[in-house]
């Protein structure tokens, strides 16, 4: 489905105009929708937009959303973190769990999340994660599930994320606690 | 008074308890022997798959359900993680205060089917419908809880 249809159907389904709703759900459309377009910079107001169970591939598109706070693209084909320069100066919140995602590094280019969701992607190893570690404010990572924790035990793979990210307060929706952070750390 | 607010998850809470009790671990042992489950089952145990952070498949037409989408149910996964002797009482001891914004919204198309209701699935699976309630309760108690916790801040 293209956005535009989407819109439509949010439209009437919530009773909100596109241009002014802030929570724009366009989560699991029928059928999937496959990629972003323009049609997306009618949504001006919009601080939250949810795209998540559908097949886009990339990120694209995003000029015009000038109040996005959280942008959610999880559950969808998506191979890398792209296209994100559009909404840097606002972005908080970016959920891409369930994606095929292997690299990180372009999401440096918006300081301010504060959470960024990775579970059940492809990240191979723990120097992307490490990439991570460059966004000052961030507070909450989801990572479960990855290829870079294989063989690890639980305990490993926390201690690894934590010595990696060290301003992290959540890991996986389970806080870190002071005692947890000094034995990382040690 | 976030207190009190809490309090209005707890019915959902103690409903997918009970439900959850009523499972025996012989529905259990039937239910993932089935190469083919009503395809209703097959979406509640992406639910709980998706609630613990594991695999599901991407979103692609179910064959089962054309022409309506529906995203194709993760049996396989599902029978995997049912073979866990200690799967009924890890949902028991489920950490649901780890539950994230992120997790609910991947819920939600599952939420907003018409039949992904415990009577439904009763009708199909009879005990392990109760599973279905855990889903629903699960993101029932995450939504009070987020609303509640700027009210504890203060």
């Amino acid at each position: 489905m293209s956005i535009k249809d989407a819109l439509k159907k949010f439209e009437q389904k919530s009773q909100e105009k596109a241009a002014e709703a802030t929570h724009i759900k366009l989560w699991f459309q029928d059928p999937p929708i496959e990629r972003l377009d323009a049609a997306l910079k009618q949504c001006v107001n919009c601080e939250r937009l949810s795209l998540s169970t559908n097949n886009i591939e990339r990120i694209s598109n995003l000029q015009g959303l000038d109040k996005l706070k959280i942008l959610s693209l999880a559950r969808n084909c998506l191979k890398k973190v792209e296209g994100l320069d559009a909404v840097a100066s606002t972005l908080e919140e970016l959920w891409l769990s369930y994606n095929n995602i292997e690299r990180l590094q372009p999401i440096t280019v918006c300081p301010k999340l504060k959470v960024v969701c990775l579970g059940n992607n492809n990240i191979t190893s723990l120097a992307e994660v490490e990439k991570l570690a460059a966004l000052g404010e961030l507070e909450e990572v989801v990572l479960k599930n990855n290829p870079f924790m294989d063989g690890m035990s639980e305990q490993e793979y926390r201690f690894a994320v934590i010595k990696a990210i060290p301003q992290l307060k959540k890991l996986d929706g389970r806080p870190i606690e002071p005692d947890e952070k000094e034995q990382a750390l040690a | 008074k976030a207190e009190k607010h809490l309090e209005a998850a707890i019915p959902a809470l103690e409903a997918a308890e009970q439900a959850l009790n009523q499972i025996k671990p012989a529905d259990i042992a039937t239910l993932k022997k089935l190469a083919k489950p009503p395809n209703l089952i097959m979406r509640i145990m992406d639910g709980v798959l998706i609630l613990r952070n594991m695999e599901v498949l991407k979103t692609q037409q179910d064959p089962d359900k054309a022409p309506q989408h529906l995203p194709v149910p993760s049996w396989k996964g599902a029978q995997k993680m049912m073979n866990d002797t200690a799967f009924l009482n890890s949902l028991l001891t489920f950490p649901k205060d780890e539950i994230t914004d992120e997790t609910v919204e991947l819920l939600q198309p599952y939420f907003d089917m018409d039949d992904f209701t415990f009577e439904a699935a009763k009708k199909v699976s009879g005990n392990v419908a109760g599973l279905c309630s855990w889903c629903i309760a699960m993101g029932t108690y995450h939504n009070i809880a987020k609303e509640v916790e700027p009210l504890r801040e203060k």
